[in-house]
């Protein structure tokens, strides 16, 4: 009955076995399940007992995301903290130096200050470096009040009765409401308590937004971002501003974007987040509208199927498979990537479906990373080390060359892999350990 | 159905059968979350929003056999859907979900079922779940509604919670029984027998489609 070639490869994940305990050992048999099966206890219509969470060990950093030492212990990651620490502050030490020379103010671009921004801008100048750097200063300068008049589209709309079925703004708006609470619910600024979460949701023939969603100023300033980009980004055809040259409203993974904005600009500003929660909304919206209309490539979240972030998947691959992987130093992906997809398409009988039907599987994966610009996929601080590249410096080549230098950093991992499934599933979980 | 221990010495030397599942259904009906349920039997409040899809594995013994369960959970945006067929066209199981608080979930996941009646595999075993039962004072769908259509459609059909686990477990143990696995040992037979019997799969088609022709007795002359 040997219908499967399960020939896998053992991924050790970490030599540390020391701490091996129990609930490791589940984790452990998600990446190594080549001869093992899990363990699930059988449920026969009873309720499983929710897990007991000991909010006193719960671990937060300093941008309120609960840590997880799932993978890498927790000791080794306070070392490298500190270490890390060390860094940082020599960092603002040498850009506090900059600054100064220039008077205080942003000097202009030069290869010394791209080296900088290469080495990490310092949290507490992080925010406005984005703001100034990106464009989104002079967008929004250039733009007076078009922020509040976004806002106000959606209380229009309401005021006149209407309701998502016959609005795309207000559907658009439906869409958004479904993801807020969904934003980030381990970071302890974002989280709701469950009186809120329970609370009726009479999104009908209402002319007010559901006051649920601003009990927490984060969940309501993300919701106004999201919001006014909805309206910013359609057609007039549709009630909307048409700030953008194609139609987006709202698209999943632009809440953890915009999540992680307002949490960088409210963080680094919280007086004027409390005082003045809107003007600090204002910029993230600026940053936001500029990284999707200046930054990233066009119609990467379009409702026409988001064929612009298709594409450059296609894209991608392909000129990775067309060059061996040699120009991007990622042959051994390369290889492995044509063999797999041979296989496949040989076991899946696929030979005739047309390549643009046939976004790869690792195509999914870079589509995810690319669409989220790593947010949820590398950790806060590697993320924001990206970003300051994206918006600061060189743009969208940033997240293009991230995603090769991951694949070639796991090239032989990733290649040792039989099957692209098991690939993929492979990166996936290494996602965490970034 | 039975997750075996670790120590099953018998089941831990067969080799597992690969049965491809997709999950459909409206965004945030809870479809990461049934999966989460299933394999890893935790269950989290406001799960994120899956971007593209998610890929999970999980292996359960039924009767003499060892399955694994590839699952591909996927994105429940619209504007995602353009990547489903990628999911689902060779799928042998699929789990539409909807939520039996909204009933235009019901009515997206029947878009759901038709979809792949016209262009999944014929033999894909379908499990209709209206999810989210422990939230039964909401109610806005009834039971019997959902559970006449998919009679009518040949569907399975479950009410589940994978806050609570109920009929989780149930829903793929019911899938798992009917997918028609002599069917997908006869097709890995002879698909091995394709890769493994030339050594250039490319090859092995092009000789194929010549030795075709040249059987289809057309003549040149």
């Amino acid at each position: 009955m040997n219908i499967v070639d399960e020939d896998l490869v053992d991924v050790d994940l970490d030599d540390d076995s020391d701490y091996e305990d129990a609930n490791q050992i589940d984790n452990y048999e998600n990446i190594n399940d080549n001869d093992c099966f899990f363990e699930i206890p059988l449920v026969e219509h009873s309720n499983i007992p929710f897990e007991v969470k000991d909010e006193d060990n719960i671990d937060y950093d300093k941008y309120g995301f609960k840590k997880s030492y799932k993978y890498i212990p927790k000791v080794r990651q306070e070392e490298y903290e500190n270490y890390y620490q060390r860094i940082l502050e020599r960092r603002e030490q040498k850009w506090n130096v900059l600054l100064e020379e220039c008077n205080g103010e942003f000097p202009p671009m030069s290869s010394k200050l791209k080296r900088y921004i290469r080495k990490g801008i310092p949290g507490y100048i992080r925010s406005l470096c984005w703001f100034y750097y990106s464009g989104a200063k002079t967008e929004m300068e250039n733009n007076p009040g078009l922020y509040e008049k976004l806002l106000n589209y959606e209380r229009n709309e309401r005021n006149k009765g209407l309701t998502k079925k016959d609005s795309t703004g207000l559907d658009c708006v439906y869409a958004v409401e479904k993801d807020l609470f969904r934003t980030f619910p381990d970071n302890k600024y974002f989280a709701v308590s469950e009186s809120i979460l329970t609370m009726n949701d009479n999104e009908e023939n209402s002319t007010l937004p559901n006051k649920k969603f601003y009990i927490n100023p984060y969940i309501g300033s993300l919701r106004n971002i999201l919001v006014a980009f909805v309206y910013y980004s359609l057609p007039k055809s549709e009630n909307g501003y048409e700030g953008t040259c194609y139609t987006i409203g709202y698209c999943q993974s632009l809440n953890y974007i915009a999540g992680l904005l307002l949490l960088i600009f409210a963080q680094s500003n919280e007086k004027m987040f409390k005082n003045n929660p809107t003007s600090i909304e204002e910029m993230c919206f600026w940053m936001f509208a500029t990284l999707i209309d200046k930054i990233l490539p066009k119609e990467m979240y379009g409702v026409n199927d988001m064929e612009g972030a298709v594409i450059e998947q296609e894209l991608l691959w392909n000129l990775i498979i067309d060059e061996n992987g040699r120009k991007f130093g990622v042959r051994k992906v390369a290889k492995w990537k044509k063999d797999m997809e041979k296989k496949n398409n040989i076991m899946n009988g696929m030979d005739d479906v047309p390549e643009t039907h046939n976004l790869t599987k690792l195509g999914i994966l870079t589509f995810k990373w690319m669409t989220t610009c790593f947010v949820g996929i590398l950790p806060i601080e590697t993320v924001l080390r990206i970003w300051d590249c994206v918006f600061a410096e060189e743009g969208y080549i940033t997240i293009l060359r991230v995603t090769l230098t991951l694949l070639r950093i796991y090239e032989n991992d990733i290649s040792k892999n039989d099957d692209e499934l098991e690939g993929w599933d492979f990166i996936n979980i290494y996602g965490d350990l970034f | 159905m039975n997750f075996s221990g670790r120590n099953d010495a018998a089941s831990a030397n067969m080799k597992p059968i690969q049965v491809k599942l997709v999950l459909l259904g409206e965004s945030a009906v809870g479809k990461s979350s049934i999966v989460l349920r299933f394999v890893n039997n935790e269950y989290q409040d406001n799960k994120e929003p899956t971007i593209g899809a998610a890929f999970l594995t999980q292996r359960c013994k039924l009767d003499d056999r060892i399955i694994k369960f590839e699952i591909w959970d996927t994105a429940g945006q619209e504007r995602f859907h353009s990547l489903a067929p990628m999911y689902y066209r060779n799928a042998q199981a699929a789990v539409i979900v909807y939520d039996i608080t909204k009933p235009a979930s019901l009515e997206k996941a029947k878009t759901w079922v038709k979809e792949l009646q016209r262009q999944a595999n014929p033999n894909i075993v379908i499990a209709l779940v209206g999810n989210k039962i422990d939230l039964a004072n909401n109610r806005s769908v009834p039971y019997e509604e959902a559970e006449a259509y998919a009679n009518e459609n040949g569907l399975l059909f479950f009410e589940a919670s994978a806050k609570t686990g109920t009929n989780i477990i149930e829903v793929f143990t019911e899938l798992a029984k009917k997918i028609p696995y002599e069917q997908i040992l006869a097709n890995n037979k002879t698909l091995n027998s394709r890769t493994n019997g030339q050594g250039d799969n490319g090859r092995v088609n092009l000789n194929e489609s010549e030795n075709n022709n040249q059987d289809g007795g057309q003549c040149n002359c």
